[in-house]
């Protein structure tokens, strides 16, 4: 399955249409009821740009329309600080004063951001917020978004180790000799690198194949 | 003759402290920084740095004083705390997370041996390493005890494969967050790896900018502690880190003792 790169999913070989998709969206809208919140973002982790994009939003059509693709800087607010600490936050409104009367902020009354990790690296935050006034998240909902954010994570994780060994199935790597396995085993990591960190490149890669195949005479299939 | 600081400590009520002369105790908060211009901590901080990644490795930087330093105001909030609790403490502002999600770990690892070098009595972690950097730390924490500084480091928020570093290290003290009627109230855990829990529930503290919020987690219980610790070192100057952990323990409330542990089970699965 080639994910589109349009989409912000893409950053995890996900298509916004495809199953894999649709269940991280059935999971973060699972976990904006279990935490009895008003809405619930995914944002997934750029590490070319260092930073976050919105690839789903549940519980408020407008607001995916328009987060959709937005991008927010690693060093902004609660989203922001799960991410670099790869802990869940917890936060809330800022008021002028102590007792919490006069209100200073327009953010909404409650959020929980949980990372979303695979072998300790980041690849994404689960948001849940609350817009019911006087509405405060605590242990409980961090507990329960961590464990969602935990879940969303395992997901990517399995669709990205059956991508690659999908991939790996489409290469012949049984050869007739053990000198010719070697070889084609060397293809086979050079070209998963080549995916897994210049996946920009495949299109000359694919060309460059196509190019010795001819000078070699081989028909093309 | 006169009693020694630890037999003073222990029989003197907790709430007891206070009244004493406090002497100044400074407490370094390896943070996202503090905002030094916000009403409650202003006077308060009397040094400020960012360690930040650079050519080589992490640098640090000095940063003026009575400047917002903070990144994401949750080293405003852990600071706050301490400077609430504790009238004697002189914080220092070392703040190690910036924007760079990759240079964080490393950060704090440069910073935390910054804090060592220094020997400022009493280091506050409301952040976690990663099992990857225990080699790096171990050693730090060990010549922090033996020099007699006190490391006070919070447990994880969702603990899933571990309780980060350095509250697994018997050379910390481990907290843990829950409801109490307020921050003179605290519990130990007999046999847990998290030895101590404190309010961190829904505390108020200030935010970056001025204004307050409220915050939730081990990361705001982690300051109660060290600023227990700060009133107690102000107080009876001259206790050793394990005295301040008798101390603590004695004028805590005990919880039921944990079942005993394998050796090889000592971190979650």
């Amino acid at each position: 399955m080639t994910a589109d790169t349009s989409s912000p999913l893409a950053y995890f070989g996900v298509a916004p249409e495809s199953k894999e998709a649709q269940l991280l969206r059935f999971l973060l809208q699972t976990a904006v009821d279990a935490i009895g919140g008003d809405e619930g973002s995914l944002l997934v982790y750029d590490p070319k740009a260092n930073d976050l994009a919105w690839a789903m939003t549940v519980g408020n059509a407008e607001s995916e329309r328009k987060l959709l693709g937005a991008r927010l800087p690693m060093g902004k607010g609660l989203t922001g600080l799960a991410a670099a600490t790869h802990e869940v936050q917890v936060g809330a409104p800022i008021y002028h004063d102590v007792e919490q009367t006069k209100r200073k902020s327009s953010d909404p009354e409650a959020v929980v951001a949980a990372p979303m990790l695979t072998d300790e690296k980041l690849i994404g935050v689960i948001t849940t917020v609350s817009f019911e006034k006087g509405r405060r998240f605590g242990a409980k909902e961090a507990n329960i978004c961590g464990r969602f954010a935990k879940l969303a994570a395992v997901i990517v994780e399995q669709h990205q180790k059956i991508s690659a060994l999908d991939s790996r199935a489409m290469l012949p790597i049984s050869g007739k000799d053990p000198e010719t396995n070697a070889r084609l085993q060397e293809i086979d990591t050079s070209l998963k690198n080549i995916v897994e960190h210049h996946p920009e490149t495949l299109k000359q890669v694919s060309a460059i194949i196509a190019s010795l195949e001819l000078a070699l005479g081989r028909p093309r299939r | 003759m006169a009693k020694s600081p630890l037999l003073e400590a222990l029989s003197t009520p907790l709430d007891d402290w206070w009244k004493r002369d406090l002497a100044p105790v400074e407490v370094a908060v390896l943070d996202s920084g503090i905002d030094a211009t916000h009403k409650d901590l202003q006077g308060r901080v009397a040094a400020s740095f960012a360690v930040e990644p650079g050519e080589g490795g992490p640098q640090l930087r000095e940063i003026p004083l009575g400047t917002n330093n903070d990144v994401y105001g949750h080293g405003t909030a852990v600071g706050g705390i301490v400077a609430r609790l504790a009238p004697n403490a002189r914080l220092i502002d070392l703040r190690i997370l910036g924007t760079d999600n990759g240079g964080s770990s490393e950060c704090l690892v440069r910073g935390l041996k910054e804090a060592v070098q220094r020997k400022w009595p009493v280091l506050n972690l409301s952040l976690a390493l990663k099992r990857q950097y225990a080699d790096l730390v171990r050693p730090l924490c060990e010549v922090a005890w033996h020099q007699g500084q006190t490391i006070v480091s919070a447990m994880r928020n969702y603990p899933v494969s571990d309780y980060g570093l350095p509250a697994e290290f018997a050379t910390s003290i481990s907290v843990e967050t829950d409801t109490f009627p307020d921050t003179h109230h605290i519990r130990f855990q007999p046999g847990e790896i998290i030895e101590f829990v404190a309010l961190g529930d829904n505390v108020t503290v200030p935010a970056p900018g001025g204004g307050y919020t409220q915050r939730e987690g081990t990361s705001m219980a982690t300051p109660v502690i060290s600023g227990l610790c700060a009133v107690l070192l102000g107080a009876f100057p001259g206790l050793l880190p394990f005295e301040v952990r008798t101390v603590l323990k004695h004028h805590a409330e005990i919880a039921k003792p944990a079942p005993a542990r394998e050796v090889d089970s000592a971190a979650p699965a």
